[in-house]
């Protein structure tokens, strides 16, 4: 006798119902959920709200995209004003402002070595507000233009290239522009004279090549606070980030990233870094205890001064990468702030 | 996480996904936990059986209760297991033979259940979403996260390690 698919099948639908009977009524389980997994969900359930748009939008942003490149080959016959502010080229034309990284260009790294195979990086608002959607998404050659709509239509602008091809040109007329840092990198700040226009923000990551811009209805402290909240998508999150902090340093290089906030308030500093590299760190003053963080082994570093941070390192296997954060707080308070950690992808 | 929902590009796509959502997390939390006995693991193995639903969500049939629950049980089942391979470090063949899942207890009269309900999870899996559902060893494949070729030795093991178990029982 063999086994036949008409047996396997009468088999299957046994087990199938043996399987279902072991198990509670779907209406019976009410887990409590994370906030981190309803986070995440939220964002995919609201990607989902707008498909139709989405698919519009992709062909309009083409468009969009050819004008810009085409636009750009006009402006550059003769600017007005270039001046190289911290590394960017910063060109103003008679209507327009032309920013860019010289002698860098996507698939290009710092060190000049053709990696032109290389993936571009991808980017991400990690502090976007949750009334908008994104309806379009465009990406070639490492440059990147989202646009995102919230519930009234008012739309939001997320920009990011690199070298000639990432150049970026903003409409200089009509607004208040001021300059300053973010995240130790240079910014300028576009506020629109008329209320019906939107503002926006420019700035550059001399680390990468990178210039980033984000245009919205937002006043000026939203939208600083939404340019600071740029990250790598393949990168990680601090999420637990206690209230009154601010981000005031945020450096990347290929194997390591490091990223330190201030409570100006408070005095006091937290430091999130991650990387492929050994970090290396003084053990003066110290006690080394090992913990776990988010089952993974931990070692902490608790200082033996009150006024000095403590630490934590840990590593994740899968990964290959080590993190450590430092931050003024108590052993359990300091691995619920590491297990807050998460992969921003 | 972040492309899939958009890959739901019919109103009918997304309300059959958003009401598999409601209906169902709960349920797929109770099987991941089963298998990982980790509650962090367990959202993680619930996150991507939502992704690997919302990729297909066009074949997922809701006009039947039962085979809904079955199909979303199934999938979850099968992305827990392959996070526990990944946090164990298992080949694909190690997974495909070790890999424990639900627990399933057939005291019924079908000698060949009795036998099919002992197979390790894997083998299980693929046997149920080909004879019960009827997808296709492309499909399969697609929702055990795996390739057409993969999917089909699988089912030939799974076939064959029943058929040793029936022999053994004196069934065939």
């Amino acid at each position: 006798m063999m086994l036949t698919d008409k047996l396997l099948a009468a088999a299957a639908a046994e087990v199938n119902e043996a399987t279902l009977r072991v198990l509670p009524e779907p209406g019976d389980c009410t887990p409590e959920f994370s906030p981190r997994f309803e986070r995440k969900m939220r964002r995919v359930l609201r990607r989902g709200n707008h498909p139709a748009a989405y698919r519009v939008m992709q062909r309009a942003a083409s468009i969009v995209l050819v004008l810009l490149i085409g636009f750009a080959s006009i402006l550059a016959v003769s600017p007005t004003v270039r001046a190289g502010v911290y590394g960017w080229i910063k060109e103003t034309y008679e209507t327009f402002v032309r920013y860019e990284f010289p002698g860098q260009s996507a698939g290009h790294d710092r060190k000049g070595e053709d990696q032109t195979l290389e993936k571009p990086v991808k980017y991400v608002m990690t502090a976007l507000p949750e009334r908008y959607t994104n309806i379009m998404e465009f990406e070639e050659y490492g440059n990147y233009i989202a646009t995102y709509a919230d519930e009234e239509g008012q739309v939001l602008h997320f920009s990011y290239g690199s070298g000639n091809t990432g150049s970026i040109y903003i409409e200089g007329k009509g607004y208040d522009v001021t300059s300053f840092t973010i995240c130790g990198q240079q910014a300028d700040l576009y506020m629109a004279i008329d209320a019906s226009n939107s503002n926006g923000i420019i700035w550059g990551d001399r680390n990468s090549g990178t210039i980033f811009s984000i245009s919205a209805y937002l006043d000026r402290d939203e939208l600083i606070k939404l340019a600071e909240s740029v990250r790598r998508a393949d990168g990680y999150l601090l999420t637990g980030l206690p209230d009154g902090y601010t981000m005031v340093d945020a450096r990347e290089d290929s194997e390591r990233y490091i990223s330190v906030f201030i409570n100006e308030k408070e005095a006091q500093m937290i430091d999130f870094t991650y990387g492929f590299t050994d970090l290396y760190l003084g053990m003066d003053g110290y006690d080394i205890v090992p913990a776990m963080v988010d089952g993974k082994e931990a070692e902490l570093y608790l200082s033996r001064e009150p006024d000095r941070n403590n630490s934590v390192i840990w590593s994740d296997k899968e990964t290959r990468l080590i993190f450590y954060v430092s931050a003024p707080m108590e052993r359990d308070e300091l691995i619920a702030l590491a297990e807050s950690v998460e992969p921003i992808g | 996480m972040m492309i899939y929902l958009a890959m739901i590009d019919s109103p009918e796509g997304k309300s059959k996904f958003t009401k598999l959502y409601e209906d169902y997390r709960g349920l797929m939390y109770h099987v991941a936990e089963k298998v990982l006995h980790n509650h962090h693991d367990a959202e993680d193995a619930v996150h991507q059986a939502f992704v690997t639903i919302a990729e297909r969500i066009d074949i997922v049939d809701v006009s039947v209760e039962s085979r809904l629950r079955s199909y979303v049980v199934t999938i979850t089942e099968n992305r827990a297991i392959d996070l526990y391979r990944s946090r164990q470090k298992w080949s694909c063949d190690e997974l495909d033979e070790n890999a424990v899942g639900i627990p399933v207890e057939y005291e019924g009269p079908n000698e060949a259940a009795q036998c099919m309900a002992k197979l390790p999870a894997r083998y299980r899996e693929v046997l149920i979403l080909k004879y019960v559902h009827g997808y296709s060893f492309r499909e399969t494949a697609r929702l055990m996260n795996t390739t057409e070729v993969n999917a089909k030795k699988l089912a030939l093991r799974a076939k064959g390690k029943m058929e040793a178990m029936c022999r053994e029982e004196g069934i065939l």
